[in-house]
C-alpha cells in the first residue's frame, strides 16, 4: 500500500472512531437526562397526589415504588423516600436530588399512608 | 477512484466537520435541557379530577343529595378547606339550574374566585401561567330535574423541597 493510501485509510479510521465517540457521548447524555432524579421525584410526587385525590373514600391503593428504591440506592440516598405531611396536605418525594413536593386536596387521616419497605410498596387508605 | 484526490484525508477530518459536530451537540443539549426543564403539567388532570369528585358527591345513582342549601363541600366531599380556600391553588364554582333557570341561592364558590374569568379566557387563548380549567354539566333528580354546572380550576405547579 502506498503512503497516500495509508494516510487516507488512517484518516477514515480516525473519522469513524471520533464519530462513534461523539454519538456515544450524546446518547449517554440524552439517556441520563431522561432518567434524572429530579424528573422522577416530580413524576412520583404528582402521581401519588393525583391518585389520592382521584380515589373514592374507603379505597385502598397499593403503589409499586421499587423503582424509587433503585434510584435512591444509585444516588446513595438513605433518607426517607416518601414523606406525607398530613397537616399541610403535602406529599414529598426525595431520591437524593432536591426533592419535590405537591399538595393533595383530600383529607387524609394521620397514618393513612404507609410504606412496606420489604416489598417496596406504598399503601394508601383514602 | 473514490480517493483519487491528493487531499482525500482532509475531507474526513476538516475543521468543518468539528463545526458540524459542535452544532449538533449544542442543538441536542439545548433541546434536552429545555424539554426536561419544563414542568410536568398535571393541572388540567387535577381540575378534571376535582370536578368529577364534586359530581360524585352531589349525585348518587342519579339522585341529587338532599339539603342542597346547607351543602358543605368540605364535609360531604372530604376536601381540605385550608388547601382549597387559602393556598391559591384551586377554584370551584357550582351552579344549579331548574327548568333552565338558575337557582342563584344554591350557587357555591370556593378558592380563587377571580379565576372564573381566566377560565373563560383560556378557552379562547391558552396562556401558560393561567390556571387549567374543567367544566362539567351533570343532571340529578329530586322531585325536579336539576342541571348542575361544575367549573373547577387548578394552578398547582408543585415545587422542589429545597
Amino acid at each position: 500500500m502506498n503512503k497516500k493510501g495509508v494516510d487516507i485509510l488512517s484518516s477514515q479510521v480516525i473519522f469513524i472512531i471520533l464519530n462513534v465517540i461523539f454519538f456515544s457521548v450524546l446518547l449517554i447524555f440524552v439517556a441520563k437526562a431522561g432518567t434524572g432524579v429530579g424528573v422522577k421525584e416530580e413524576i412520583y410526587s404528582k402521581q401519588i397526589a393525583l391518585m389520592i385525590d382521584q380515589a373514592k373514600q374507603g379505597t385502598e391503593l397499593t403503589v409499586d415504588i421499587s423503582e424509587l428504591y433503585e434510584i435512591a440506592e444509585k444516588n446513595e440516598y438513605t433518607g426517607r423516600i416518601i414523606n406525607i405531611d398530613y397537616q399541610k396536605n403535602k406529599i414529598s418525594v426525595n431520591l437524593g436530588g432536591n426533592g419535590y413536593e405537591y399538595h393533595y386536596f383530600t383529607n387524609l387521616k394521620s397514618g393513612s399512608v404507609s410504606i412496606d419497605e420489604q416489598n417496596k410498596l406504598l399503601r394508601i387508605k383514602v | 477512484m473514490m480517493f483519487r484526490d491528493k487531499r482525500g484525508g482532509e475531507r474526513y477530518l476538516s475543521p468543518w466537520m468539528f463545526v458540524v459536530w459542535a452544532l449538533i451537540l449544542v442543538g441536542i443539549v439545548a433541546g434536552v435541557i429545555i424539554f426536561y426543564a419544563a414542568q410536568i403539567d398535571v393541572r388540567a388532570d387535577e381540575a378534571d379530577i376535582l370536578s368529577t369528585r364534586i359530581a360524585d358527591c352531589l349525585i348518587e345513582n342519579g339522585k341529587i343529595m338532599e339539603n342542597l342549601g346547607s351543602f358543605d363541600i368540605f364535609e360531604t366531599c372530604n376536601f381540605n378547606e385550608e388547601i382549597i380556600e387559602n393556598e391559591e391553588l384551586f377554584f370551584i364554582d357550582i351552579r344549579f339550574f331548574v327548568d333552565g333557570k338558575e337557582k342563584e341561592e344554591l350557587r357555591k364558590r370556593y378558592g380563587v374566585l377571580g379565576w372564573e374569568s381566566l377560565c373563560a379566557f383560556q378557552e379562547e387563548d391558552e396562556q401558560e401561567n393561567f390556571p387549567r380549567c374543567s367544566e362539567k354539566t351533570v343532571y340529578g333528580f329530586t322531585d325536579k330535574e336539576f342541571k348542575i354546572k361544575i367549573l373547577t380550576a387548578s394552578n398547582q405547579i408543585g415545587k422542589e423541597s429545597i
